[in-house]
């Protein structure tokens, strides 16, 4: 572990040094803050220590610097400043520890090691430098000298594996490990013919030969050759569809060229169909989804690139809106200001998503709706956290994900709401399919189907249902609720029986919904709460009653809850333990108000229960309490493996070296003493939430085809399985393979067969719901487990998605000809085929074998 | 080979639409930066279809399809709205003013032309 320390004072750092030194670190001493810089930029630190008050560059500043570039090496601040104004200005600037001078330097180890600790080898630093190679994950790009190399999905793993490694040398079988899942692994002169085609494009684009043979051995980064290598002309463009998208320069301005009328060309495959601009006279062929995909990616990144361009402009408006708040804030707001800035959020939350920013036109959107409200000023708090995030958010780049902004199928989210209503039948609502509110960004809509008398209900209820990031759909009468749910299935309904033309009718139609779909969850919505009208609900099967007395927010709270106990907002959510309600109830006023939703514990025994049932994203615990103790509670939650990434924050009274050693001994992440001051505790929860988020996507996806990965997938699954058993749902657990992977691999290479699994990977996405379980096992094989879910709906499900697939034709991509795909599962249901997570694989998998042996293109159950 | 005009006093969204659609396809964008310079292109050049944005000063896109549909002229013309949010009460608003469809911003760069095509049922 090589350790930077940035310190000005020469005793100080002499001592440190030597106690570093002792621990088997190796620590590199740069005694002012561009000594510092420079010294990030040519060595790879797993850790930085940083003194605040630097000559030439201070901590803070380094700090900046650092993020700003990409740095995110963990940054410890050792500082003499002790007030909490300072340690959240440390925080802010993107550090992860503060440790005020003097300090024992027992503590100070005991930090260090917390910070490395989270530090998984191979997640150490995301951005990953060799030589002028640069190797950014979240983009999945490597650069050579600043030019982005035009690599394959398989050609990136296997650069990746060696940047992340550069002295190690791997076999064929190692790689082959590595790169290729156990079910499809190719043999080993697959891995040479990969390392051959990799050589030849790193050769291309000027970076020498950097991959050595070792022979008898295997293959390793050849030092040597990274800075030698003359620069070649670059051609490393790769044609290949699967390649990354060469920036396209020039590209967006070149002319037009003239092309034939598109009924002269009567192959075309697709909807999409027409030439890219870098189409030549060469006569038009049919283009395929490979192709019409490709052109989509291109287009989403031209978009991000002319973001470079028009990023000034709109980080002037986050400026005039942050002027707004200020004014309000000052209630200093005039009539035009606030006209201007609500102006301004709307453009903002109708052009960011486009760049590639989703979240940052959903913040722009929740500025606009506030800001249009009746008390702009009476929501300053809220307005203020919202700029800041916006701010945060614009000066991160714009995010990478192709189908972010396409996840969403376009028409089924429209074609209920636009018919509903009947009045307008023919208006068609193109749909994005970006969230249209709130912060949800990440949760897929759930749709709710409301049946009440007209303006029954209360505008600002729906409101609120919205910005919870429900979708509704209104009707008033019975009929046209029938005709809803027969050609639009919501999620849930939400009813009130008083509705014309009795209320008798109303509520025999709570039977018929109880009988029809004795899976959909329904609400009885009622002005009418006593007794009777209670228990004439129960009579006719109506499930969830909830009074229209009850305060709005409680009833979302209801409605969401049943819809997806699972459905996790976006909303970080924090489970704090103390038993004294004073700090609880502190914490609860306080934290809501940043976003963060707070979970009270005061009984310590009820804590495991509360921690599967929560959820929660982060952990506060207090020491002493009665019956277990907090130390002990960090342990139980560090031994379980579910939990071993869980964040954990003591909050607590006592601040001797032991008790602190101990805490961060056991795995404690983090440590605030009480009192504490809010903006400090606020900074340290969002500091541990960011990092371990980051952590986790490294973690837990799949890089191919954007599902969690094999191990992840399965303790997500056991973690449903027992959910599963303790509410007594039904479970599905759905194990697919597409039909002669191992051929198409053949025929077609690897690269094509890559972007089927993507393509496939993308369609399930479509079909299943939020809180479902989508998984890469290795391979060609994905598991699915749908919770709270029949056999039957499963079945319906896949089925869909076998549909969905069959519909491609998959384009050859050198030859005329296509194909298509299809794939085998096996369904295995939780409780009835099994009631542990190895039993109901086995049986799936047997499923699946049958389904294989009947010719494929067949789901089966087990 | 289809026209389409893209009205919008926005210089990004104007640029990534066109940039968008003829990447996309080979159709052949032409752009407007108001109303009345929207209105004027449209009867001179007679497009396929105008992508138009429904707040701007000035000739607003109500104004600007108002225009459209009195004048003989451009009232074939299949108009397509560009607006930020849409909420369930709007839709009659846009069915009112002749509109299509209503494409929401912030689109999808990637599929704004598929958009398009599904609206207009367009097939090439």
């Amino acid at each position: 572990m090589r350790i930077l320390l940035v310190e000005d004072d020469e005793t100080l750092a002499a001592a440190l040094v030597e106690t570093l030194t002792a621990q088997y670190y190796a620590v590199d001493l740069a005694s002012d803050g561009e000594m510092g810089w420079e010294y990030v930029q040519v060595a790879k630190y797993d850790l930085i220590v940083l003194d605040l008050n630097l000559p030439h560059l201070d901590g803070i500043q380094l700090c900046q610097r650092l993020r700003q570039h990409q740095h995110h090496e963990p940054v410890l601040i050792l500082a003499a400043q002790s007030s909490s104004r300072d340690k959240v200005r440390g925080l802010d600037a993107g550090a992860d520890d503060y440790i005020t001078k003097p300090c024992s330097m027992d503590e100070l180890l005991a930090r260090v090691r917390a910070l490395l600790r989270r530090q998984e080898p191979t997640l150490r630093s995301p951005v990953i430098t060799w030589g002028e190679f640069c190797l950014n994950p979240t983009a999945c790009e490597i650069t050579f000298q600043g030019k982005l190399l035009a690599l394959t999905p398989k050609e990136y793993s296997l650069l990746e594996l060696f940047l992340r490694n550069p002295s190690r040398v791997f076999s064929g079988s190692v790689i082959l490990e590595h790169i290729w899942a156990f079910d499809d692994a190719p043999g080993q002169e697959t891995v040479r013919a990969h390392i051959k085609r990799l050589r030849r494009k790193l050769k291309l684009a000027g970076g020498g030969d950097i991959i050595e043979t070792i022979y008898g051995i295997g293959y390793r980064l050849n030092d040597g050759a990274a800075a030698a290598s003359p620069a070649l002309e670059t051609g490393a463009t790769d044609a290949s569809p699967t390649g990354m998208i060469p920036a396209p320069d020039g590209q967006v301005d070149a002319p037009v060229p003239p092309i034939a009328e598109p009924e002269s060309k009567p192959e075309v495959k697709l909807e999409s169909a027409s030439e890219s601009i870098a189409g030549s006279s060469a006569p038009p062929d049919a283009v395929t989804v490979n192709e019409s995909m490709a052109m989509a990616d291109q287009a989403r990144s031209m978009a991000r690139l002319a973001w470079e361009r028009f990023r000034e402009p709109t980080l002037e408006r986050v400026t005039l809106l942050e002027q707004a708040v200020a004014a309000l804030e000052a209630a200093a707001c005039s009539e035009a200001l606030l006209a201007q800035a609500q102006q301004t959020a709307h453009k903002l939350a109708g052009s960011l998503g486009m760049f590639g920013f989703p979240e940052g036109s959903a913040l722009a959107q929740a500025l606009e709706r506030l800001l249009k409200g009746d008390q702009p000023e009476a929501n300053v708090d809220q307005l203020e956290a919202l700029v800041v995030r916006l701010r945060e958010r614009l000066h991160q780049p714009p995010t990478q994900d192709a189908f972010s902004l396409s996840g969403v199928p376009s028409d089924r989210r429209n074609n209920g709401t636009a018919r509903s209503d009947g009045a307008e039948p023919h208006l068609q609502v193109a749909n994005s399919g970006l969230p249209d509110s709130g912060l949800l960004a990440a949760v897929g809509r759930k749709r709710v189907l409301v049946v009440d008398t007209e303006g029954a209900i209360a505008p600002d209820f729906y409101a609120l249902v919205h910005s919870a990031g429900l979708e509704i759909e209104r009707v008033t009468t019975l009929e046209q609720a029938r005709q809803v749910l027969s050609q639009n299935m919501p999620d849930g309904v939400l009813i009130d029986p008083a509705i014309a033309p009795t209320i008798e009718a109303g509520l025999a139609f709570l039977g018929e919904l109880a009988d029809r779909f004795p899976s959909l969850p329904v609400f009885t919505y009622s002005a009418q709460d006593s007794q009777s009208d209670r228990l004439a609900v129960v009579r006719h099967r109506g499930r969830t009653f909830l009074s229209k007395a009850l305060p709005p927010s409680q009833v979302v709270q209801v409605i969401l809850q049943a819809l997806d106990p699972l459905m996790q907002p976006a909303q970080p959510t924090v489970l704090a333990v103390d038993d004294d309600p004073v700090i609880l109830d502190r914490l609860t006023q306080l934290l809501p108000k940043w976003g963060i939703q707070v979970v009270p514990l005061a009984d310590t025994k009820e804590f495991w229960n509360a921690l599967s049932v929560t959820l929660p994203d982060l952990l506060i615990l207090d020491i002493e309490m009665p019956h277990a103790n907090g130390i002990e509670l960090c342990q139980i939650v560090r031994n379980d493996s579910t939990w071993s990434s869980l964040p954990i924050l003591f909050l607590s009274s006592r601040h001797d070296a032991e008790t602190i050693h101990t805490i961060y001994h056991i795995g404690a992440d983090d440590y605030v003493h009480k009192p504490f001051t809010e903006p400090e505790l606020v900074a340290r929860i969002f500091n541990r939430l960011e990092r371990n988020r980051l952590l986790k996507n490294l973690a837990e996806m799949d890089q191919l085809t954007g599902l969690l990965n094999r191990h992840y997938g399965i303790n997500k699954l056991k973690h449903y399985l027992q959910l599963s058993l303790r509410y007594q749902q039904e479970m599905n657990v759905v194990i697919l393979d597409i039909d002669q992977f191992r051929y198409v691999n053949d025929e077609y290479g690897y690269d094509w067969g890559d972007r089927v699994l993507q393509w496939l990977a993308h369609l399930v996405k479509q079909v299943v719901r939020s809180g479902d379980i989508t998984a890469r096992c290795g391979g060609d094989e994905l598991m699915i487990g749908l919770y709270c879910c029949s056999q039957a709906d499963a079945l319906l499900r896949i089925s869909q998605l076998l549909q969905l697939l069959r519909l491609e034709e998959f384009q050859h991509p050198t030859q005329p000809g296509s194909c298509q795909i299809t794939f085998s599962a096996g369904i295995a249901a939780f409780p009835k085929n099994g009631s542990d997570f190895p039993s109901l694989y086995r049986a799936a998998n047997q499923a699946l074998q049958q389904a294989k042996s009947r010719g494929g293109n067949h789901i089966e159950l087990a | 080979m289809k026209r389409i005009l893209v009205i919008d006093d926005e210089a990004d969204i104007r640029e990534i639409a066109q940039a968008s659609l003829e990447i996309t396809t080979a159709w052949e964008v032409m752009t407007a930066a108001s109303g009345e310079e929207g209105v004027a292109i449209a009867t001179s050049t007679q497009p396929d279809a105008i992508l138009l944005d429904m707040s701007m000063p000035g000739i607003d896109g109500v104004a600007a399809s108002q225009q459209l549909q009195r004048n003989p002229a451009t009232r074939h013309i299949p108009v397509i709205f560009l607006t930020a949010q849409l909420e369930t009460a709007e839709r009659s608003k846009y069915e009112a003013l002749g509109g299509t469809a209503v494409v929401v911003k912030p689109f999808d760069p990637g599929t704004l032309a598929q958009q398009i095509k599904t609206a207009l049922a367009w097939t090439d």
